[in-house]
């Protein structure tokens, strides 16, 4: 299993923010994680990557406790996080180089180009992150995210803010990352158009709580149904 | 390269040569080059003894220091969450006490440039007297761990608050506290209170020292009790913000 969680609960100041959540991510597979907003699938993610301790429940990523192996953890991942979270003072490419750093990896002027290139980005483009736009900075995102050559990607709204091309281009490259690398890729949206084209698999948490989880086939979503499906469950326990 | 010491490279080149760092750099030469004119050119002031004058740059040296590293702890941890930033350094393979030993080393390369800046500035005022050499090193053995603990401290505040303003205030209010004894008159400072708080204050202590070592050319061995309050609040800090920041929520 990539990401093995079972009966989640997280309590922050006294207040439960996550009261049961399940997951179960194979190996190499995309993976939809659905949720309205303030559903609780950033802090889910938050407590798979190690960045906060769960009050109870069971967390396993690739094997290892995101807390207690967070380091080795944090070689083995790749997360695009809903922050961009760049220096506005470097360039694309010193931005990459210098997170590579962080990695312990000599990444070359001609390896950081490539990055670019493969995200969609121009690589002689020398001005800083702070001009970029948010397709831009999401597209650089997903070049850090991959720089190390992760086993897993974690990817918070990574579509959010691109064009129907750019769009598209992300969704060529997580196909390529999969298909051709074997990366395993968990996929946090809210645009179901986006899941319902990559992920074989979904988790679909309401309130803190995991709803349903299973294949697109296992759960009889019908093929472009995803939204009439999703909105039924939301709306069903709303309604309850 | 180690990713502490390129985590040390971008934080000092942040610290010094963005537009903050080098208004800093600039801020910094323009105090001291007017306080150095009027301790050599007043009337007044130029009839003080050459080692009162050294011990009065070095005061203000270390109190500058100080509040560099006040200011760039304040913004290291709560600057970098406000900027969006912070997550993704917690998503290296760094461990959370990596990440502080690497911000503050770039406040130790800070410091470095500070010290040796104000290296002219004490020759030009204290060139004619005999204490100079020690004068420079006392500001090296007992300024560096006083401002360095200000840097810790600011940065445990920064972790545990999680905004710039807060911790940068909160750490400006136990600055001046700490400094506000030293400006006392001998009579308070004489007293029961003061006295004891003369004793654990890293900034007296620091202080009392360069008064020792440069006016009363005391040898440095006799300096060891305020070598050990410098140093115990140094440990002290870093130990708060390695906990801080250990025990900071994203």
């Amino acid at each position: 299993m990539s990401i093995e969680i079972a009966d989640l609960k997280l309590v922050l100041h006294g207040r439960p923010i996550l009261n049961g959540i399940r997951m179960s991510m194979r190996e190499g597979e995309i993976y939809g994680l659905l949720g309205e907003n303030g559903a609780g699938k950033s802090t889910t993610l938050s407590v798979a990557t190690g960045l906060r301790a769960a009050t109870s429940g069971k967390v396993a990523v690739l094997g290892m406790d995101p807390v207690r192996r967070r380091a080795d953890l944090h070689r083995a991942i790749g997360v695009l996080s809903e922050q961009g979270g760049f220096y506005g003072w470097m360039t694309a490419h010193d931005s990459l180089r210098w997170f590579a750093q962080l990695y312990g990896i000599r990444l070359s002027r001609g390896a950081a180009a490539d990055l670019l290139v493969r995200v969609g980005l121009d690589p002689g483009n020398r001005g800083p992150v702070r001009v970029f736009s948010h397709g831009m900075k999401q597209r650089l995102g997903l070049a850090r995210a991959i720089l190390h050559r992760p086993r897993l990607l974690i990817l918070d709204e990574p579509t959010n803010g691109l064009d129907p091309r750019g769009r598209k281009d992300i969704h060529d490259l997580l196909t390529d990352l999969n298909r051709r690398e074997g990366v395993g890729i968990l996929l946090c949206t809210h645009l179901l158009e986006d899941v319902e084209q990559l992920c074989g698999r979904i988790g679909v948490i309401r309130r803190g709580e995991t709803l349903v989880e299973g294949g697109l086939a296992e759960l009889a979503v019908p093929r472009g149904g995803l939204q009439d499906y999703y909105l039924n469950l939301v709306g069903t326990e709303n309604a309850s | 390269m180690n990713p502490i010491l390129s985590l040390t490279r971008k934080e000092s080149g942040e610290l010094l040569s963005s537009g903050r760092g080098l208004a800093w750099l600039t801020a910094l030469t323009v105090v001291l080059s007017v306080l150095s004119l009027l301790l050599v050119s007043d009337t007044e002031l130029s009839l003080l003894d050459n080692a009162q004058v050294v011990y009065m740059v070095m005061g203000t040296i270390a109190a500058l220091g100080a509040l560099l590293a006040v200011v760039s702890g304040s913004d290291s941890l709560a600057g970098e969450r406000e900027r969006g930033s912070l997550i993704p350094l917690l998503l290296t393979p760094l461990r959370t006490d990596e990440i502080v030993l690497g911000k503050m080393s770039g406040q130790v390369v800070a410091w470095c440039v500070t010290y040796l800046l104000s290296l002219p500035y004490l020759w030009a005022v204290g060139g004619g007297g005999q204490n100079l050499p020690q004068a420079i090193l006392a500001l090296a053995l007992f300024g560096t761990p006083l401002v360095l603990g200000f840097g810790f401290f600011s940065l445990g505040l920064s972790a545990r608050f999680g905004n710039v303003r807060t911790a940068l205030s909160t750490s400006l209010v136990a600055l001046a506290l700490l400094a506000s004894p030293v400006l006392l008159g001998p009579g308070l400072r004489q007293s029961a209170v003061g006295r004891m708080f003369d004793a654990v204050n890293p900034f007296s202590a620091a202080l009392n020292a360069f008064d020792s070592v440069v006016i009363d050319s005391q040898p440095f061995l006799a300096q060891a009790t305020r070598f050990a309050v410098v140093l115990v609040w140094l440990l002290l800090a870093m130990a708060f913000a390695g906990r801080s920041a250990r025990d900071m929520e994203i």
